[in-house]
């Protein structure tokens, strides 16, 4: 019987073989459909299912993304009435000067990063104004008392 | 490509998801294909053959989407990896190598190992990779048995991989590179003398006689 040292052995020469099969990796579509069918696996079909896999990811994600901005609101609503129809008097272009110099900081992207802001109407842009100052306002919160905890 | 692929600190970040969506990926998936395929060589050559290139690809990928199993992601930091398909092909790299280090603690946590329920696709296939090594723990004499013949099996294969060489002095030299650990191109070229291209060309040469080690 084998001792658990040449069975490591045995692992790190596989594992360093197939490393560097992986590394030169120039292979062309052609090749890699001829290797792959040879492997039993059809390209074409693995693709579209990836493809789907990954329309399935992005849709999640942004399902996600815009719960998150949901919750954010109703925080914001239960947290800050006076936040509620605060920019509902500014104009198209103030509200996009507004969200554009909001949108510097990536954590205050979630929620509008599917959303196109040219194409939107005053209404909506007027609401994720509100959305991005209610994130401010809780992540100003929490941070606030991260401090008093620390 | 960077060998260790960091797992950060920091939240997942959701603003690389609109890049992930308008990637070109008719044309990184068979890329990502063809890299998982010869990573699952490890699992292939260890009496593996269960597990599927396709889902390695598809773990990198929710990965990324920061949507992988228990909330695991990967931050696809562009600075550093300006090329995605780099990027997830590191991913993969990281998936396999956290797998077969599984395996690599065998026998110390077998029972552990045993112990563990698969939760979805990829932990049914982590569970069939850990089945090779479960037979070869126990004291029954049929475990013993089994222990011995798949150890047997791996053994010999092992040795049909490194025999490939043949009298291909170069080939062989890379071999030996191959036990000792020594894997990237770059280090193979610091460690033979050889050049890049040549190694490129030598490894090619390995893979095609590799093809037919079952």
């Amino acid at each position: 019987m084998q001792n658990s040292d040449e069975i490591k052995k045995n692992l790190l020469f596989i594992e360093a073989m197939a490393d560097a099969m992986s590394e030169c990796d120039d292979a062309s579509i052609g090749e890699i459909r001829e290797e792959l069918k040879a492997d039993g696996i059809d390209l074409d079909v693995s693709v579209n299912h990836l493809m789907d896999f990954i329309r399935i990811c992005a849709m999640d994600a942004k399902r996600e993304s815009l719960d998150e901005a949901a919750n954010a609101r109703e925080v914001m609503e239960a947290e800050d009435r006076c936040l509620v129809g605060k920019f509902s008097a500014y104009s198209k272009d103030q509200l996009l000067t507004l969200i554009k110099s909001l949108l510097t900081l990536p954590e205050e992207q979630i929620g509008l990063a599917y959303r196109e802001l040219d194409g939107k109407n005053q209404e909506d842009l007027a609401s994720i104004l509100e959305d991005l100052e209610a994130a401010k306002n809780l992540a100003s919160k929490k941070m606030q008392k991260n401090e008093n905890h620390s | 490509m960077q060998e260790d692929l960091e797992l950060e600190n920091e939240r997942y970040n959701p603003s690389v998801r609109k890049d992930l969506e308008q990637a070109d990926w008719k044309s990184i998936l068979p890329q990502l294909l063809w890299f998982a395929r010869l990573q699952c060589n490890k699992f292939y050559w260890l009496g593996d053959r269960h597990l599927h290139p396709q889902y390695l690809v598809q773990e990198a990928i929710a990965l990324a989407f920061g949507r992988g199993e228990n909330g695991g992601y990967r931050n696809w930091n562009k600075e550093y990896y300006p090329d995605l398909t780099s990027f997830l092909k590191g991913v993969i790299k990281s998936i396999v190598s956290h797998k077969v280090d599984h395996l690599k603690e065998f026998p110390h946590d077998s029972f552990e190992l045993k112990e563990e329920q698969g939760h979805g696709s990829m932990e049914e296939d982590i569970h069939v990779s850990k089945s090779i090594y479960d037979g070869m723990s126990g004291d029954s004499p049929e475990a013993s048995f089994e222990r011995f013949e798949k150890e047997k099996e791996f053994s010999e294969r092992v040795m049909k991989l490194k025999s490939l060489a043949g009298g291909d002095e170069e080939m062989g030299i890379v071999m030996m590179c191959f036990e000792e650990g020594i894997s990237t191109r770059r280090e193979i070229a610091e460690a033979t003398g050889y050049d890049v291209k040549s190694i490129d060309n030598i490894t090619k040469r390995i893979k095609r006689k590799a093809r037919d080690i079952k």
